[in-house]
């Protein structure tokens, strides 16, 4: 299966099925600009994970690309992960409270 | 008895301590070895070009090999051996994929999304801070002791190496690691360059405390951190326990069905 056709991506193809480290979602990115038409579908068929880091990039590059992007075969767990980033919310710290001792 | 993960690193040091005279790996007395002590000791018996003394016993020895590439397991898969992550990222990728056939895909240790974004979280920590040459995992499935250890070790720049490039000082190594479990950013500093690394590591150790009840070791320059039986302790290490890099083990019981990592969990 080619990872590239038309206007089409398959994901899967051109990365892995788990899509995990923010670079490669970069490496996405570029070969979306290098089709040529100004509308890119984004096929996730097969995908079966993604990280934080690689949908947050994902969603970044999204915003500004010059390219309308849009998404089909999107498994339940990537719009889960999708939406807990666009929630957005202010990043909570920890806080911990831990024994300190010399090794 | 089982050995928490500290007293496996501690075993690591000891061994490695040993070679410093001997100029070798003396594993003869030892009845079982965990991925916390092997994967350091692996690397470093590689690094260093050491012989290896392998242990008398024939179990422990079978399982040194299995884990160290020599032998092939043909019994059921529970485990992943001396696995180097590749330096370029989408082969990195590929072979994260591989990692989670090899367990399963998180079947029983909390669920694909729990499991995955665990590992997830590690590796890309890996790829986008610690600036390896070397990193590698390594995993076990216990079926008899029902959990899973899984470590992770990078001989980038450590947790004080990133925290210093971002320009931000603390006092010991020890506060570096205790700052980025915390989840600490210094995106709201001047630095265009932020470590980051606390917010893997962060939602991770919350995981592994909150849904898993679970242990966790951090090991980074002269500082380490260790989440046992829900409480945590921080320590500055003394010359034989340093490491170069950053070393992150983590143990939890299984069986855990699907954890649910979309409550909140994660944000």
């Amino acid at each position: 299966m080619m990872a590239l056709s038309n206007n089409q991506i398959r994901i899967k193809d051109l990365l892995s099925e788990d899509l995990a480290i923010r670079d490669t979602a970069k490496y996405l990115f570029k070969q979306i600009n290098t089709i040529k038409t100004p509308k890119v579908i984004v096929d996730f068929k097969g995908i079966k994970s993604i990280s934080r880091s690689f949908a947050q990039e994902y969603l970044q590059n999204k915003e500004i690309v010059s390219k309308s992007i849009s998404e089909k075969n999107v498994p339940e767990t990537v719009k889960k992960m999708f939406c807990a980033i666009e929630i957005n919310k202010p990043k909570h710290n920890l806080k911990l409270k831990a024994i300190s001792l010399n090794l | 008895m089982n050995l928490n993960l500290l007293d496996n690193y501690k075993k690591f040091c000891d061994i490695r301590e040993n070679s410093i005279n001997t100029k070798k790996i003396d594993l003869s007395n030892e009845t079982f070895l965990y991925p916390t002590t092997l994967l350091p000791l692996i690397n470093y018996q590689k690094g260093n070009k050491l012989d290896c003394i392998k242990p008398k016993s024939d179990k422990t020895k079978d399982y040194f090999d299995i884990m160290n590439n020599l032998q092939t397991n043909s019994k059921q898969k529970t485990s992943i051996p001396f696995t180097e992550l590749p330096k370029d990222s989408i082969e990195g990728n590929k072979k994260i994929a591989e990692i989670f056939e090899l367990l399963g895909d998180g079947k029983n240790v909390g669920g694909e999304n729990a499991f995955k974004y665990m590992v997830n979280e590690m590796v890309t920590n890996i790829y986008e801070h610690s600036k390896f040459n070397n990193a590698y995992t390594m995993a076990q499935k216990y079926p008899n002791k029902q959990f899973l250890e899984v470590c992770f070790y990078d001989d980038g720049i450590g947790i004080p190496g990133s925290f210093k490039k971002a320009k931000i000082e603390f006092d010991s190594d020890k506060e570096t690691i205790m700052k980025a479990v915390e989840g600490t950013s210094t995106k709201e500093t001047t630095s265009t360059e932020s470590p980051k690394r606390g917010y893997g590591l962060s939602r991770n150790l919350k995981l592994i405390k909150d849904k898993f009840n679970g242990e966790m070791l951090i090991v980074s320059n002269s500082g380490a951190f260790h989440l046992h039986e829900q409480k945590q302790y921080k320590y500055d290490l003394s010359k034989k326990y340093i490491l170069a890099g950053t070393l992150v083990s983590y143990r939890y019981k299984f069986p855990v069905m699907d954890v649910n990592i979309y409550d909140g969990s994660i944000e």
